[in-house]
């Protein structure tokens, strides 16, 4: 009777061990593994001009009119917000915005109207945006100021060509710049 | 004949409505006397640039417009390329050093690119600009500058 009480008490003890032991496994858990997660978004200044190119069509022998108006979208992206942002026309010399590497049509004959405003002639000194040409800037396209950390807008900027005296025949050509400067 | 100088028309009518966006970044950076950067232009376009690039002093009014110069004699701004060919929605890097002898500098790093050509009127530049701020320190360079032009906005 001994004998069996020590056998059934082993073998208890044996079961009890192994039950124990399979509870263990049964806790067992994987290590956490992280994986970090970066995103760098750098600020940016983005200006589209449609058309690239534009001619005119004389309406008289002093006046011509650019075949469509030039569209010009400024979007930007701050690190935050409260900056300015600029966007201005200029030709390169006053002298001859337009050219046939002769005959000159000065930028003082070349007028822009802004959104549909008053056009005014591109002989401004000094509009304070961007680079410019003194003496060869028109009006101000876009002016920004104090702007939210991210925009976009829209403008439209319609040349003409109004000379005192006629425009000699020839072919003129030229290159106006779309200048856009976030301070 | 007729075929020829259709497409011929074609080409230069796609030529003139291209859209010509193109995008500058970062916009703005500080740093201290020396300072190496670099910035990126994108072209978003659907046909290949040719991109320039020219460095311009500027100075700032009240409200935070900038009149630009050529280059401050105290201003060393070396460019490891002037120039670059941008193919359609690829980004060129510009890298440059730069040297402000008397601090604070502000610098305007102007990209100009043109699309197509034309033979009779106005083609369309455009310009970004990539501005540096440069101080003794580079910590809060851009606001030293903007408060020392007196300009209250930001």
């Amino acid at each position: 009777m001994r004998t069996f009480r020590k056998v059934a008490s082993v073998i208890a003890a044996v079961t009890l061990s192994l039950m124990f032991a399979a509870q263990s496994q049964a806790q067992t858990t994987s290590n956490a593994a992280a994986v970090s997660l970066t995103f760098a978004v750098a600020s940016s200044l983005t200006v589209a001009a449609t058309p690239s190119s534009i001619v005119f069509t004389r309406t008289n022998s002093r006046n011509a009119t650019a075949s469509a108006p030039i569209a010009v979208v400024t979007s930007w992206n701050l690190a935050v917000g409260g900056g300015n942002v600029f966007t201005v026309a200029y030709f390169a010399t006053i002298a001859a915005a337009l050219t046939d590497g002769t005959l000159n049509i000065p930028a003082s004959d070349v007028f822009a109207s802004i959104n549909g405003g008053t056009a005014a002639a591109c002989t401004l000194a000094n509009v304070n945006v961007a680079a410019g040409n003194p003496g060869a800037i028109c009006p101000q396209i876009f002016g920004g100021i104090g702007v939210t950390a991210q925009g976009s807008h829209s403008d439209s900027i319609l040349l003409s060509l109004i000379s005192p005296t006629d425009f000699p025949v020839t072919s003129y050509t030229g290159t106006i710049t779309i200048s856009a400067q976030a301070t | 004949m007729k075929r020829v100088l259709s497409l011929l028309l074609l080409q230069f009518s796609f030529f003139g409505l291209a859209v010509s966006a193109q995008t500058v970044s970062p916009i703005i950076v500080e740093c201290g006397k020396k300072c190496r950067g670099e910035f990126s232009i994108t072209n978003n376009g659907l046909t290949a640039l040719a991109v320039s690039v020219e460095a311009r002093s500027f100075s700032l009014d009240t409200l935070g417009h900038a009149t630009n110069r050529p280059p401050d004699p105290g201003v060393d701004l070396q460019l490891e390329e002037g120039s670059a060919r941008i193919s359609p929605k690829d980004t060129h890097t510009f890298a440059y050093q730069l040297k402000c002898a008397a601090p604070p500098c502000s610098v305007a790093l102007l990209s100009s690119m043109v699309v197509g050509h034309t033979t009779e009127g106005i083609l369309v530049r455009v310009q970004l600009a990539h501005t540096i701020y440069a101080c003794e320190k580079q910590k809060d360079c851009r606001k030293k500058v903007r408060a020392a032009a007196g300009v209250t906005v930001d």
